[in-house]
């Protein structure tokens, strides 16, 4: 039986009492049926939950690396657009330069 | 003619052919990167949504036993709604950076470099003449168009390669989505199970008036219930409103199933666009 299927068979077992727990709660007579509906209730609860938490907790695996790897995308694309700001960048470097020594020459220091 | 005008024809005729369609590559890339990011924070909303049904399923159980009336239970859930929540939570986290990598992708794609470089060689040969005769040749458009074409191909081969990574990320998480697409279903049920179970005890056990769900009814024939702020107790009505709550109870998760489903549909959009 894989994991889905266990999963499904608990969800059914869950959704029997939950759905009718109010009819069932009514037909209860002493205190002892009616704890035992209770436990029954919240372990199937909890049984339903574990089965699914079992299949989230395989992906999560799968989640982390996913994660990761956006990381890892996230850097690159920063780093391309970088990149493609360095020509500006120099040229921007060159120019300050150039206004620098432009200013020089205005004030006959050069 | 001469080699030289030869040679001057020939690379404006290339220039213009490469440039002609410029503005469509960016424009591809800007809308893949709106779609991305807005599929993105839809995913990241509807996985919080889930981690919120979560924390009311965990509420209205825990209501439910005590209205009826049972007893405490030797067992107890919280840990697995816990879980449950923090599996949710790191879904949503992992969707919102899907969408800001996408972002990171639009401000890749709406940077004109061609423009950016043309416009600073600009301001340099303005700078140089305030010295001296400018070195740079800016007699033409040519070299200003060739710069363009030589930096769009730039940006276009590292737009390629991040809508590579781009592309492969948000496969993994179509795969996944698809991979537990029933257990989302099943918790959006449940909560909307437990709500129409919630509202349908308490109408049963004459604790809340539930006139207005008949009030429209006889509203529109000018009719009025006499006493409008006392629960109902004829066992026929209490059966009607049960059987109303069941019917809107069924089109409220019929809403919220439908978002599951254009989630699904915009993360296959979003891998399509990327083909």
């Amino acid at each position: 039986m894989t994991d889905l299927q266990i999963y499904r068979a608990l969800r059914k077992q869950f959704r029997t009492i939950d759905d009718h727990a109010d009819e069932l709660a009514r037909r209860c007579e002493t205190f002892a049926e009616a704890k035992q509906l209770s436990d029954d209730w919240a372990q199937a609860q909890r049984n339903y939950l574990d089965a699914r938490n079992r299949i989230f907790d395989t992906n999560s695996a799968r989640v982390r690396e996913l994660y990761e790897q956006l990381g890892v995308a996230q850097k690159e694309i920063d780093a391309s657009l970088q990149k493609l700001k360095k020509a500006e960048g120099v040229l921007d470097r060159i120019r300050d330069a150039v206004r620098i020594a432009t200013s020089l020459v205005g004030q006959g220091k050069v | 003619m001469a080699a030289s005008s030869v040679r001057v024809v020939f690379v404006a005729l290339l220039v213009a052919t490469l440039t002609s369609c410029r503005s469509t590559w960016r424009a591809d890339a800007v809308a893949l990167a709106v779609r991305g990011a807005e599929t993105g924070e839809r995913l990241a909303v509807y996985y919080d949504s889930l981690a919120r049904d979560t924390i009311d399923h965990w509420e209205l159980t825990a209501f439910r036993r005590g209205f009826l009336r049972l007893p405490p239970a030797d067992v107890d859930a919280r840990r697995e709604f816990e879980a449950q929540y923090r599996a949710l939570r790191s879904r949503a986290r992992l969707a919102r950076r899907l969408g800001n990598v996408y972002e990171a992708y639009g401000r890749l794609a709406k940077y004109d470099t061609g423009g950016e470089i043309v416009a600073a060689i600009d301001s340099l040969d303005e700078q140089l003449r305030e010295v001296a005769e400018s070195p740079l040749d800016r007699r033409g458009d040519i070299a200003d168009r060739l710069i363009k074409v030589i930096a769009d191909w730039k940006q276009k081969r590292e737009l390629r390669s991040a809508g590579r990574l781009l592309a492969a990320a948000t496969a993994g998480v179509d795969e996944l989505f698809r991979a537990e697409r029933e257990l989302y279903r099943d918790i959006v049920r449940d909560r909307a199970g437990n709500y129409r179970q919630v509202a349908k005890e308490l109408v049963e056990a004459k604790e809340v008036v539930s006139v207005a769900l008949v009030d429209r009814v006889l509203s529109s024939f000018n009719l009025e219930w006499p006493a409008s702020k006392v629960p109902f107790d004829d066992e026929r009505m209490i059966a009607g409103i049960k059987e109303i709550i069941d019917a809107r109870a069924t089109t409220f998760e019929a809403q919220s199933q439908s978002e599951t489903d254009g989630v699904a549909r915009a993360l296959r959009t979003l891998l399509e666009a990327h083909d």
